[in-house]
């Protein structure tokens, strides 16, 4: 119920606009609301176990090969929602979330144990990198010119994440596998 | 999957946006293909700009519903007096037309009659900051296609360039990937006008050093080009640019239509420009296709 409500949260807020009175500059901090919508469901894939969960993930074979490379089809082509709501050549935000998704499960036993700040650390490298490639792309692609977003976006998501993945498990509490 | 990704990243982005000349190297039906994908993305995707601007569309109707009898009564009187003066505008614009037309014919030039035009609403904003778009709420149910000009009440405002059944993405003039032939209403010199992408800055370049050209000067579509309709004002040149070390002058125009305060916009039909038959023409005025919900 959590990702069923946070997803499009994420997309709102992704394309939401500030009131007139918000100084323009301020858009290009604004946090990656959508990767970090990815990383927290990644991040906590072991704990969702949901009617859409088991239809989509663990029908017929519920090994953790299967939810992988379930989960990496499903969110490629998520990534086809997002290019059209953000407008972005098809394919763009695909690559970006299964880059993402395939680092988040390959080492989710190591990243596990991080602390609060090691995990910040964490969205920050990712955000920025993902951020480059967009940018590299939309250059390459449309002439966009290089600006400093990506390393904005990555700070204020690096910032926003501790607050966002608080508020995004209190749901999940309950449901906590020991 | 990445491979994929990157090949259709490659594609898709290669794809021109304002041009309607395909890509060369791209065949014809997948462009197509993308370009219905793109299409039943956009209506996918829609309401969550709809949604993102709930907000702001219920703070206007709780003003609506709470504004009191005064103000009411004030903003009536007011376009009222709004309605008087563009009637007797009105009124010389039709004896401007007619002259116009029967000139036309002396001349034996082709007449151009004010095309069709829908209001449409806007409903969300592209997110990404440097990128000078609209997402509007008229698309092929409405008679909108890939190019069509929009105008504003003050100007001209940008062009459509995606369209969904419903829904439409509009570039702004202000983009940095539009560019719009005008030309300077005082002397009739042609130029190209493009955008800079921020908000409220136009740029001519590459103007030859003895350009007739004035700040204050109104600039206007010539029409050249075929998509936006002739002598529509785009703007007035704020400041011209130093000429000392360069051949070449250039001049920063500030737009006329109000580009991040407007709520509607008009899209026109066909870029405007039509064939008229040379006697009886009908309908003069511009022909308001539909009306935005609710007002």
């Amino acid at each position: 119920m959590t990702v069923m409500l946070l997803i499009p949260l994420s997309l709102v807020l992704g394309v939401a606009q500030p009131p007139s009175f918000v100084p323009e500059w301020l858009l290009f901090w604004r946090p990656q609301w959508i990767l970090l919508a990815l990383v927290f469901w990644v991040l906590h894939i072991g704990y969702f176990r949901g009617a859409l969960f088991r239809m989509f993930f663990t029908l017929g074979r519920s090994d953790e090969g299967t939810i992988f490379r379930r989960a990496m089809a499903i969110v490629w082509l998520s990534g086809f929602v997002v290019d059209g709501l953000m407008l972005e050549p098809l394919g763009l935000n695909g690559a970006i979330f299964a880059a993402v998704t395939f680092y988040l499960l390959r080492y989710q036993d190591r990243l596990a144990l991080q602390t609060p700040v090691q995990r910040m650390i964490l969205i920050f490298f990712m955000v920025f990198f993902a951020e480059v490639f967009r940018a590299l792309v939309l250059n390459l692609l449309l002439g966009q010119p290089w600006v400093l977003q990506p390393l904005t976006v990555a700070v204020t998501s690096m910032l926003v994440w501790p607050i966002y993945e608080r508020f995004s498990s209190r749901p999940l509490s309950s449901i906590r596998t020991p | 999957m990445l491979t994929a990704s990157f090949a259709l990243v490659t594609i898709d982005g290669s794809i021109p946006r304002v041009d309607k000349v395909p890509a060369s190297w791209v065949p014809n039906t997948l462009q197509s293909a993308l370009t219905s994908i793109r299409s039943g993305l956009l209506n996918l995707t829609s309401p969550v700009y709809v949604v993102a601007q709930a907000p702001y569309q219920m703070s206007e109707a709780l003003a609506d519903i709470t504004d009191d009898r005064q103000s009411l009564l004030r903003q009536r009187g007011d376009l009222q007096a709004q309605l008087l003066l563009l009637q007797q505008q009105q009124q010389r614009f039709n004896y401007l037309q007619q002259e116009n037309m029967r000139l036309r014919q002396l001349l034996g030039s082709k007449a151009q009659l004010p095309s069709q035009v829908t209001i449409a609403e806007i409903v969300g904003v592209s997110p990404n900051p440097l990128r000078a778009e609209l997402l509007v709420d008229k698309g092929h149910e409405n008679g909108i296609s890939q190019g069509q000009a929009v105008v504003d009440a003050q100007g001209v405002f940008g062009q459509v360039v995606h369209v969904a059944a419903a829904r439409s993405w509009v570039l702004l003039i202000t983009d940095r990937d539009h560019a719009l032939p005008v030309r300077n209403s005082r002397t009739g010199v042609r130029m190209i006008l493009g955008g800079t992408g921020g908000p409220e800055a136009l740029v001519l370049e590459d103007l030859p050093a003895s350009t007739d050209i004035l700040a204050g000067d109104l600039i206007e579509t010539s029409g050249l080009g075929g998509r936006f309709p002739v002598g529509y004002p785009v703007g007035v040149v704020d400041a011209l640019g130093d000429a000392q070390d360069t051949p070449y002058l250039s001049a920063t125009v500030k737009p006329s239509a109000a580009l991040s305060k407007v709520g509607h916009v008009l899209i026109i039909a066909d870029g405007g420009v039509k064939p008229m038959p040379t006697q009886d023409a009908p309908g003069l005025g511009a022909q308001i296709n539909s009306r935005p919900e609710g007002h």
